[in-house]
């Protein structure tokens, strides 16, 4: 897709949950230094996709490779991965839970945190359990986007999450992300007000890629706003 | 740093329930206090520390089947599989964890015994002369037997997260089939290591109380086998789902 040096090699990935088969033979190539949108529908197997790569999932068949080695604890430790379930420990403070989840990352930027913090509007001494969807939103932010990792995972970050939270997020992410170095994938079934964000489009239709592209070349060829092409893409 | 953070939070976890534990040991502690002039030695001890103590392995088996299903529960799971914790240092957290809990309830249970059953304990101190061998060996091996029993639990947890169904149904089968086991195998280790030296007690109206190393040695082999098993389990097998 890109001359930059490749970070993330699947080929042929399959998983399958008894019967059900979430990936059917996944391959893509991700460069380093992008922002990688995977659209598409409930049930695709995007979120699949992002626990094998992240290694909390192995695949039945075929292979991944983050800059050329095979999930393990050492990949595990270049990977920042936001899953979309709801995972902070409710009895902790949002001090409590940044310092506990930085203890396990050598990467992790405080100052890049701290800013964080402030820009997202979160007061450390918050219980997590008395704070609505859209903080808890911006606390599995901050804590993914604080590290240096070449590789973050973000599962459909904005679900959930009101207007205001989603804005203050993308904003937030403009200005850390650290272009060319770090390479973002971001799976969401909805693409309006962060289609700018993405170079490269990646659309998966029942566990299978569909269409790999750059946002610009597909902009240009299909026409119109990427929430058409997904749309038109998936049905 | 990994295992330090994670122990915090373990410990945080276990002491609520090593405390219940300990107040109904206080309650026992406080109920035979007032019995002890009309009651036999045998009859104080054994609500006011025999049975809690007996107690103690079962109740570490219950904090670490709940350790560990709270993280699958709450989906906290998502946060630290995702992170480079080696599948070790995760059980060691949680053992740390548990332990401390089981040290809290036994110098806490025990201090509050030599306070409120103390009458009873001097009269045995009188008739017994290696009380304190004893009481330091029977502190070991219950040590040594949690620690085991709360290995088989995580053992039969992390396997029974590989199936997709029955997962209670299998953790339940494990643990029955891993505790029968160590059963077999701690008796076959034991026999073939009959030529380590055992512990003698003298206790007057027993005769001499032959206690065997090689029995904590069995258990001891077992529990870190089964430990390393743990782990490759968390590092090479287990998923979120």
């Amino acid at each position: 897709m890109r001359n930059e040096p490749l970070l993330l090699e699947l080929q042929q990935v399959r998983k399958q949950y008894g019967t059900t088969q979430a990936l059917n033979g996944v391959s893509v190539k991700i460069s380093s230094g992008v922002i990688v949108g995977f659209l598409g529908q409930n049930g695709c197997g995007k979120t699949t996709l992002f626990d094998v790569i992240a290694g909390i999932s192995r695949p039945t068949s075929g292979e991944v490779r983050i800059q050329g080695r095979k999930p393990s604890h050492r990949t595990k430790a270049m990977i920042a991965y936001m899953a979309d379930r709801d995972f902070l420990y409710g009895w902790m403070t949002v001090g409590q839970i940044v310092d506990f989840y930085a203890s396990f990352c050598s990467d992790w930027d405080e100052d890049r945190a701290d800013a964080f913090m402030h820009s997202l509007a979160l007061d450390p001494s918050d219980h997590i359990s008395s704070l609505s969807k859209g903080f808890r939103a911006r606390i599995k932010m901050l804590l993914a986007l604080s590290r240096k990792a070449p590789l973050v995972l973000l599962d459909e970050p904005f679900t959930g999450v009101d207007p205001i939270s989603k804005d203050l997020i993308v904003s937030s992410m403009m200005h850390t992300f650290q272009f060319g170095e770090q390479t973002i994938l971001l799976s969401t079934h909805g693409t309006a007000g962060i289609d700018l964000l993405m170079d490269e489009i990646v659309l998966m239709k029942k566990g299978a890629i569909a269409l790999h592209d750059t946002t610009e070349r597909l902009r240009t060829e299909l026409g119109g706003a990427i929430s058409n092409i997904w749309r038109e893409a998936a049905l | 740093m990994n295992v330090y953070s994670l122990a915090r939070k373990e410990i945080r976890s276990s002491l609520p329930s090593a405390l219940v534990f300990l107040v109904v040991i206080f309650g026992c502690q406080i109920y035979v206090h007032g019995k002890q002039d009309n009651w036999d030695a045998l009859g104080v001890l054994l609500p006011a520390v025999i049975v809690p103590m007996l107690l103690l392995p079962i109740w570490a088996m219950i904090v670490m089947y709940r350790l560990f299903s709270m993280e699958w529960r709450s989906n906290a799971i998502y946060l630290l599989l995702p992170l480079p914790i080696r599948g070790w240092q995760f059980i060691t957290a949680k053992l740390v964890g548990m332990l401390s809990g089981w040290l809290l309830v036994v110098v806490a249970g025990g201090i509050s015994a030599l306070f409120l059953v103390r009458e009873t304990i001097d009269r045995i101190t009188a008739s017994i002369n290696s009380l304190s061998m004893i009481v330091v060996f029977s502190l070991l091996g219950l040590l040594v037997l949690t620690l085991l029993l709360s290995i088989i639990v995580v053992f039969a947890y992390l396997s029974s997260r590989l199936v997709r169904r029955f997962r209670f149904a299998c953790y339940f089968l494990l643990l029955i089939l891993t505790l029968w086991g160590l059963l077999e195998l701690s008796t076959a280790i034991a026999s073939a290591t009959q030529w380590l030296p055992s512990l003698q007690i003298d206790a007057p109206e027993a005769g001499v109380i032959s206690l065997r190393s090689s029995v904590f040695l069995a258990q001891m082999f077992f529990a870190a086998g089964l430990f390393y098993l743990c782990a490759w389990i968390y590092d090479a097998k287990l998923e979120v789902k």
